[in-house]
């Protein structure tokens, strides 16, 4: 592979794994405090209708993006009276989200279908960076969005690992009943967290139709949002390893592509496995209690509804 | 300034309560999607009729129903069986699909004379499925791994593997090369029954239920599935095998989805091509969920959701969007979800001055 | 039970009770409506019937889809057509149904609803649904069926299908005219004879322009998955694609071609919005004429049991948008004029005598037009086009 053919292939991926990346940081959030939202895929395809809705109609990605984050937080307001008001069963919730999603975005799409836009986020090459070799255009000849995750994932590790803020949201996850007693409120922040998370996955969504491919397809994100989902929990709840992950998933995607292009012997379809067995592999061995292991780093109280009077 | 209302536990919920609330919560929904389907310009309530009637309007589309209603009967058990131990399976598409292979494998290639087939084809596809199932639940046993998403990604690599067939090695060589297989042998077809559109399927389907219903309700085994569904802490101080009774249990739940997929393929369809589960494993999560585990149920809410795909494509006639259909499953369960609330607490007013009373039973 | 819940199921349940009523005393009027719509439909039918010439059939057409017109590029090319013979028939009472799964009993359970609505003319287009119409043609012998891609037919039930690769060999010509390259690519979906005979066309187009051209096929394996199409068109245009051809759902591979700068032929869209600068065509189906001679024959008598209609140019069928007159020259455009003439009288031959595939074999005889059944079956690609089906 020469050296210009490296560099397309490592910008793709990263292009690749943005959708997966934005979404799974959000997951993040959602899950450090306790709350397993499977409805990703569903405000995923909300964010993505809704920016390329907003920004047909308007002609302005700020207007699509401000839309794409209003999208995902009405998912998430909905989603959190649900598992966090109502107690409901989050797993199931979170399903059902999915197919509300799907089958809403689906509706206002219609009136997007076939129809082009032209306005996406372009690459925008940082001064001086740049000119790093291999490095700097793969990393700093990106578009807005992609230098956003930079500063999100960052930005993400150092909120949750070193800051009160962070220690406080890890406390929701691991023993709402503790923080509830220390008058933290529970249902607040859970709402919070939960809808940040969701704005996020909405914005990895528009990702799709803003930057990615601008178009609008009916279910076009193909299961990205389970992606995102495995990918949370193969990172161990760690921003910046669900960057490495999904840059490592967004690398297979496209390398199944590349091999089949350069004339692998493998029939195809057995290609397009690589990146699901990959994906479940690295979460055997980068989450398996093997003999000797930590125990799973999972919230302990994920995937509880908090229950103030069963205390 | 104190609130009208307020929450208060309930101390029990009776059945009797959780059906109302249930039964409300769909009305509910029906309502809520009406207005959503007035909002799209059509009357929702000549949309509902037109529903209806082209799910149960006459004999013949009974018939269809229930046909539709058989891949979702068997899915949504396979759901309910390890949704109950608190395995949370989404995997039934492709255990359903690898189900579909194996059977047609056999169809293909076995060459069993007599009713015979029918028997190693049912068996086939319960194996298939089941082992899917176990392979899968595999890392949460021993290594405490997620199978949400493992049983998911699954999905996507038994639906790449059937494909891999349908394009390849068992086109059929006289079908123009076209994905799909060769016709299967008569007897390697399920027979219909009263000349109608439903099958044998239904018989295996029914028959699957009331053996897990008893499972459930009269032997120890099942009672142990609830046990650790509802409290892993408690099954294990009572001495409970629960790595053995995942694995088992995950075994009859793939096998139960890899029973419809070879129902289907045989009862149905009748040649193996691409996407013959046609999302069944997921609808049939919503399924299981709405008839709370209980195999009975399950056939009941199996019957209705067949009727509503089946309903749907009687409203595209007269016009109205294909959407509404997913708009309502997505609306039924939602409300349903939400109702459950009501199940837990009740609405109380707040009078002023008074101390709330503790309810004592219902 | 409390007060306060009793009075909320109450109400509930009148509600309930009253969305019954309605239904029911709606359900009376649907029916009535269609009666009516029926009976009107007979009575303009056996009306004109009267005043033409005996012989004349009337006419219920029903089409059953997969997929939706607006999310589907294969469906909203069949609703092009229908459209098209709407608008050359306006009397002509045509029911759309879409979103039906390709695979299980439900276009069946289409079919036997579209039946019930009277309908005596019924297309089926896509592939999947070929085992249910085979089994309604043998359900409803009175019900001419006609179903799109495969090739048996007999008593009721008729093929039909265009011949797509003779304008898809003009885009491949046109591509390598413009582009120059000695390496083109061409993204398919899944390798079944439709696709692949597309690619194989494109080829040959190409190669008609240059004989010394080469070019690459993949398949994304998925009918529907934007993402695979447009990394596989990033692969091929970085393995030094000069230009691509494409039958795909969605636009992401024109994009893409755009985003590197290369050209590009659209599909079954006009794709040229989505990318100006890279689109120089695009592939059109034009089902229309087709249509139109199947329900016109229908009517007047002619076509009575199931044919092999296979449409090409010379029907109308098959084509291409306007070249992109920023990136076409016109000498370019008037050599690609003379050929599209030249393909439709058949001067020029997509599949014609002795082709060599990328596996050694050889398909077709010398100076022999390669056989209709071979085309539609086609699993193979020819030797100049690396890939794998």
């Amino acid at each position: 592979m020469s050296a210009s053919e490296l560099v397309s292939f490592l910008s793709s991926a990263i292009i690749a794994s943005m959708p997966i990346l934005l979404a799974a940081v959000g997951e993040v959030f959602d899950q450090r405090g306790g709350v397993m939202n499977l409805g990703l895929e569903g405000v995923m395809l909300m964010g993505a209708v809704s920016g390329y809705v907003a920004v047909v109609k308007t002609g302005s990605l700020t207007v699509a993006v401000l839309c794409a984050v209003g999208a995902g937080l009405l998912m998430g307001l909905l989603f959190s009276f649900l598992v966090v008001t109502l107690q409901a069963d989050q797993t199931v919730c979170g399903l059902s989200i999915t197919l509300f999603g799907t089958g809403l975005s689906g509706y206002i799409g219609k009136s997007v279908s076939g129809v082009a836009s032209s306005l996406v986020f372009k690459p925008v090459s940082i001064p001086l960076l740049s000119k790093i070799p291999v490095l700097g255009p793969v990393l700093f000849h990106q578009d807005v969005m992609v230098y956003f995750m930079y500063v999100l994932v960052f930005a993400s590790w150092f909120y949750i690992y070193k800051t009160k803020g962070g220690l406080i949201l890890r406390s929701l996850g691991e023993n709402p009943s503790t923080a509830d007693v220390l008058g933290i409120s529970v249902v607040n922040l859970r709402y919070l967290y939960t809808c940040l998370g969701s704005v996020l996955a909405a914005l990895g969504g528009a990702y799709l139709t803003l930057a990615y491919t601008p178009l609008w397809a009916d279910k076009m994100t193909s299961g990205k949002g389970w992606i995102a989902l495995a990918l949370v929990i193969f990172s161990m709840w760690n921003p910046l390893l669900v960057a490495v992950g999904a840059f490592l998933f967004g690398g297979i995607n496209v390398l199944a592509l590349r091999m089949q292009v350069a004339g692998a012997a493998v029939p195809s379809q057995f290609l397009n496995m690589l990146p699901y067995l990959c994906t479940i592999l690295v979460l055997i061995f980068a989450t398996g209690n093997f003999r000797g292991r930590r125990k799973s780093l999972a919230p302990k109280a994920l995937g509880q509804p908090y229950d103030r009077e069963s205390r | 300034m104190r609130k009208p209302f307020r929450l208060q536990k309930r101390d029990d919920s009776p059945v009797s309560l959780r059906i109302v609330i249930c039964v409300c919560s769909v009305l509910l929904a029906l309502v809520f999607c009406g207005i959503l389907i007035l909002a799209m310009g059509n009357n929702p309530v000549a949309a509902y009729a037109r529903l209806f009637r082209g799910a149960f309007g006459s004999g013949t589309r009974l018939g269809t129903t229930a046909a539709k209603a058989i891949p979702l009967m068997l899915c949504g058990l396979c759901v309910a069986v390890a949704f109950k131990m608190r395995l949370m399976t989404i995997g039934a598409e492709g255990q359903m699909t690898l189900g579909c292979l194996a059977a047609s494998g056999v169809a293909l290639f076995s060459h069993i004379p007599g009713p015979m087939m029918l028997v190693v084809m049912m068996l086939a596809g319960f194996a298939a499925g089941g082992v899917w199932a176990l392979i899968s639940v595999l890392p949460k046993v021993y290594l405490g791994v997620s199978e949400v998403i493992v049983t998911l990604l699954l999905n996507y690599v038994a639906m790449l593997f059937s494909d891999y067939f349908v394009y390849g090695p068992w086109r059929d060589p006289k079908g123009d090369n076209m994905p799909f297989s060769a016709p299967f042998a008569d007897n390697a077809r399920l027979p219909k029954l009263f000349g109608s559109e439903v099958h044998l399927g239904i018989v295996i389907a029914i028959v699957a239920a009331l053996i897990l219903w008893f499972i459930f309700k009269k032997t120890v085994w099942g009672y142990e599935i609830r046990v650790i569904g509802e409290s892993p802490k408690a099954a294990r101080y009572a001495g409970m095998n629960i790595r053995r009774n995942m694995l088992l249990t995950m075994l009859i739940s793939g096998g139960l989805a890899g029973l419809a997929g070879a129902c289907e393929v045989s009862g149905t369809v009748g040649i193996l091509k691409s996407g013959i589960s046609n999302d069944s494993g997921y609808t049939a999560i919503i399924i299981a969920y709405l008839s709370k585990f209980n195999p009975l149920v399950v056939l009941l809410v199996s019957f209705l959701f067949g009727g509503l795909q089946a309903g749907g494509y009687s409203m595209q006639l007269v016009g109205l969007p294909v959407q509404i259909v997913t708009m309502l499953q997505g609306s039924i369960l939602l409300f349903v979800l939400g109702g459950e609330f009501l199940t837990r607490y009740k609405i109380v007013p707040n009078r002023a001055g008074k101390e709330a009373a503790v309810h004592v039973g219902e | 039970m409390k007060k306060n819940e009793m009075r909320i199921l109450a109400l509930l349940l009148t509600l309930a009770l009253a969305i019954a009523c309605l239904a029911g005393c709606s359900s009376g009027k649907a029916e009535t409506a269609e009666t009516t719509a029926a009976g009107s439909a007979a009575t303009t039918a056996a009306g004109s019937a009267a005043t033409t010439a005996a012989g004349e059939r009337k006419c219920k057409v029903g089409v059953v889809n997969t997929g939706t017109a607006e999310t589907m590029a294969w469906t909203r090319a069949h609703k092009e057509g229908i459209d098209y013979l709407k608008e050359k028939m306006p009397d002509l009472d045509v029911v759309w149904v879409e979103d039906v799964a390709d695979s299980g009993p439900d276009c069946g359970t289409v079919i036997d609803e579209l039946v019930n609505e009277g309908c005596n003319l019924i297309f089926t287009t896509s592939y999947g649904f070929m085992q249910a119409t085979q089994e309604a043609a043998k359900k409803y012998p009175n019900v001419l069926f006609f179903h799109n891609q495969s090739t048996t037919y007999g008593d009721n039930l008729g093929v039909y299908d265009v011949r797509d690769y003779e304008a898809v060999f003009l885009t491949g010509y046109l591509a390598e005219r413009v582009s120059k390259g000695n390496f083109l690519g061409y993204v398919g979906t899944n390798p079944m004879p439709t696709v692949i005979r597309a690619a194989n066309a494109f080829a040959l187009g190409a190669k008609y322009a240059n004989s010394d051209v080469k070019m690459q096929a993949v398949f994304t394996n998925s009918w529907y998955d934007v993402t695979a199409e447009k990394e596989a068109a990033l692969a091929l245009i970085d393995s030094g694609a000069k230009a691509l051809g494409m039958q795909v759902s969605s636009p992401a591979v024109v994009q893409a071609s755009q985003e590197r700068g290369i050209y590009s032929v659209g599909f079954s869209d006009d794709m040229h919005d989505y990318a100006p600068k890279s689109v120089l065509c695009s592939f059109k189906w034009n089902w229309g004429p087709l249509y139109l001679y199947m329900v016109q024959s229908f009517i007047d008598g002619t076509l009575t049991k199931g044919e092999d209609l296979f449409f090409g140019l010379d029907k109308g069928c098959g084509g291409i948008t306007a070249y992109n007159k920023d990136l076409v020259s016109d000498d370019i455009a008037k050599d690609c004029d003379a050929l599209f003439e030249k393909l439709k009288s058949g001067d020029v031959k997509v599949f014609y005598g002795a082709i060599k595939d990328n596996t050694g074999k050889t398909h077709g005889t010398a100076d022999k037009d390669l056989p209709s059944e071979d085309i539609r079956s086609m699993d193979w690609l020819v030797d100049f086009m690396s890939g794998k089906v």
